[in-house]
């Protein structure tokens, strides 16, 4: 399947795990929708946690191409999407790790990859909007990786504690103590933003 | 902060991951405490900040590069795909031609059953037993390989070879009893003849001793087995026979009997030995060919002999020596006294010699040196020696060996014989002779001869 060809639209309506069984067929078409349907959800997760929209888009490739590679070894104990999580976070905790330089803020460029407005109202409120976001990522970037990971796989992506152990590969139980922490470190990056905000 | 409650009970509450209880107890408390529900609020402010994130739209680069590794990978998919699809292609067609080899030997050795019953000897004639082997081939289902069909052949044919063997075994036991029956017939005569010796003993007393039956004529050098004469004792005998026959004669006459019909017996169990005998070689060594051949033409006119065409020489029988420039084979069909008149005629004085003895003997080199009339004689030259013999005998006046001096008047009383042979006399039988007629070079003797050579 050449770039940018047109899902097959059958494959739309499967579920994940059919289309990765379709996957361990040899189904390349199977992947494609898989990717179609993560790759916003991932590459955004990412960004937050890289800060940089480069390396992120990088990861995110890299991380399908190895989901791709291992899909044979997917037993589907767990949902796609954990398991692509998992893989894109522990890139990207490997990219930050070989490639020690200054991240690049999203903000720094253009603003059309967002797609979602935080807030959708008039001009000073956009512009307040886009503000409040520049100092969580500055917020988060400033927390550890495992905080930041698992506030935004909860509180961005909206997983639950067990999917979130499952992906960080922690106890459900740690989960909510770490979550815990990272949350009261993020209070604390943004205690006067906070205030404001109040 | 002096509230000791567990906090992060707080963000389990929020998130909404407590039990029911857990959650009741969370309610409880924070109706209560108004610090935990202050940190609650916290929480959520914060929990709200990062959800309000927007969300971003993965660039087109990262589908198209997973596209890119996905062909890549599909490429090398295929290929393996491909190598195992051809080995497994490879195992399959290796294992049907095993299996359709062993289903091929496995029905060729069940189903023709009619070539293995006609492989068991059973006592019939040949030709009943291709009868039966035909009908079993009819009766029985027609084979499904061609190999089968091979086999029955093969089968058949052996069936008419055992026939055939089986024929000839019978012979023997026929020829047996045809001899037996000779012997009987020898045996019976024999108290005849003594009887009949004892009863003309006394009147044939003083009377002249019978001449004994003509015994056969020896047979000359290389000629084959003679052919079998009539036993004597088979013949009526005459008057004059039976009277002066004596045991001595009697005992020879079985004896030559009992040789007949084993050479009779020999003929019929090997019939190609003595049908065809080894032909006699001649060789006419003369200094000058030229004349040689009409000296040979002349003396077979004048025994009513054509000469045939000249032949090309046979390669095999000579060993073509390189003093030898011309050498003629003629190939001739003569009775022994046509040899022996072609010896008298051909081994005059003159400038040519007849030896018995083929171009290969050896004796023929010393002849090739020149020494076709000189007085010495080659050594280890032996009389009634044929070429098949591997001997040779110089023919002619200037053998000093009493052997052939003695065999020159018998020649010459044969070929008189011969002319004076009466018409009524049975055709003699023919021998085959190879005449040949090599060039020898002249060389004059210089030591003198000795008188009985002059003589």
């Amino acid at each position: 399947m050449s770039p940018g060809e047109p899902v097959a639209p059958e494959l739309r309506e499967l579920p994940d795990r059919e289309l990765v069984v379709r996957c361990q067929r040899n189904e390349s078409r199977a992947f494609d929708e898989l990717v179609t349907r993560h790759q916003d959800r991932v590459y955004t997760a990412v960004t937050r946690f890289c800060g940089n929209a480069e390396d992120a888009a990088d990861i995110v490739q890299r991380a399908f191409i190895n989901a791709f590679r291992k899909i044979q070894e997917f037993k589907g104990d767990s949902a796609f999407s954990t398991w692509i999580y998992r893989i894109a976070f522990n890139q990207a905790i490997s990219f930050r790790r070989e490639n020690r330089r200054p991240g690049v803020s999203i903000y720094s460029k253009d603003d059309e990859k967002v797609v979602e407005p935080a807030v959708d109202a008039n001009p000073t409120e956009k512009l307040e909007g886009e503000e409040t976001q520049k100092k969580v990522q500055q917020a988060l970037e400033m927390l550890e990786e495992g905080d930041r990971q698992i506030i935004l796989l909860k509180d961005l992506q909206g997983h639950s504690y067990d999917e979130i152990a499952s992906i960080m590969q922690i106890p459900k139980g740690t989960v909510r103590s770490r979550l815990h922490r990272a949350r009261l470190e993020l209070k604390s990056k943004l205690k006067s933003y906070i205030g404001t905000l109040k | 902060m002096n509230c000791a409650f567990d906090k992060e009970k707080l963000t389990g509450y929020y998130d909404g991951e407590l039990e029911a209880a857990e959650k009741a107890e969370v309610e409880r408390h924070i109706a209560s405490c108004s610090e935990c529900l202050r940190e609650l609020g916290e929480l959520k402010s914060a929990a709200i900040l990062v959800k309000e994130l927007p969300r971003l739209r993965a660039p087109r680069s990262v589908a198209e590069g997973v596209a890119r590794e996905m062909q890549a990978a599909g490429k090398v998919h295929s290929f393996a795909r491909m190598r195992r699809t051809i080995l497994w292609g490879s195992a399959a067609a290796a294992a049907l031609f095993i299996g359709l080899n062993i289903m091929y030997f496995s029905a060729a050795d069940r189903s023709p059953s009619a070539p293995a019953m006609a492989r068991t000897p059973a006592p019939v004639t040949v030709v009943g037993k291709i009868q039966q082997a035909e009908e079993l081939q009819n009766n029985a289902a027609p084979p499904k390989e061609a190999g089968a069909e091979r086999r029955a052949l093969a089968d058949r044919a052996a069936a008419a070879d055992e026939g055939k063997l089986r024929e000839n075994r019978k012979q023997v036991p026929e020829l047996k009893e045809q001899e037996k029956a000779d012997v009987a017939k020898k045996v019976e005569a024999m108290p005849a003849e003594r009887a009949r010796d004892k009863a003309g003993d006394g009147l044939a007393k003083g009377a002249a001793e019978p001449t004994a039956p003509p015994k056969p004529t020896a047979a000359p050098p290389g000629a084959a087995a003679p052919a079998p004469a009539p036993a004597p004792v088979a013949k009526p005998a005459p008057e004059a026979a039976e009277k002066s026959a004596t045991k001595k004669d009697a005992v020879e006459s079985l004896t030559r009997a009992e040789a007949d019909l084993k050479s009779k017996r020999g003929a019929a169990a090997d019939p190609v030995v003595a049908a065809e005998a080894p032909p006699t070689h001649l060789t006419l060594a003369s200094t000058q060919i030229a004349k040689a051949r009409p000296q040979v033409e002349e003396a077979l006119r004048k025994m009513g002999v054509a000469l045939p065409p000249p032949a090309p020489p046979p390669a095999k029988m000579m060993k073509a020596p390189a003093a030898r420039e011309t050498e003629t084979t003629i190939a001739l069909d003569l009775t022994d006294a046509q040899i022996a008149r072609l010896r008298q005629e051909l081994d005059k004085p003159g400038s040519s010699r007849l030896l018995a003895a083929a171009p290969g003997d050896p004796v023929l080199a010393e002849f090739r040196d020149g020494r076709v009339f000189g007085r010495k004689e080659p050594s280890g030259v032996a009389s009634g020696g044929g070429a098949q013999a591997g001997k040779s005998r110089e023919l002619g006046k200037a053998d000093p060996k009493p052997e052939a001096k003695a065999e020159a008047p018998k020649d010459a009383r044969e070929s008189k014989d011969l002319d004076a042979a009466p018409a009524d006399k049975a055709p003699e039988a023919r021998r085959r002779v190879i005449l040949h007629l090599i060039e020898v070079p002249y060389v004059p003797d210089t030591q003198p001869a000795p008188d009985s050579l002059k003589k």
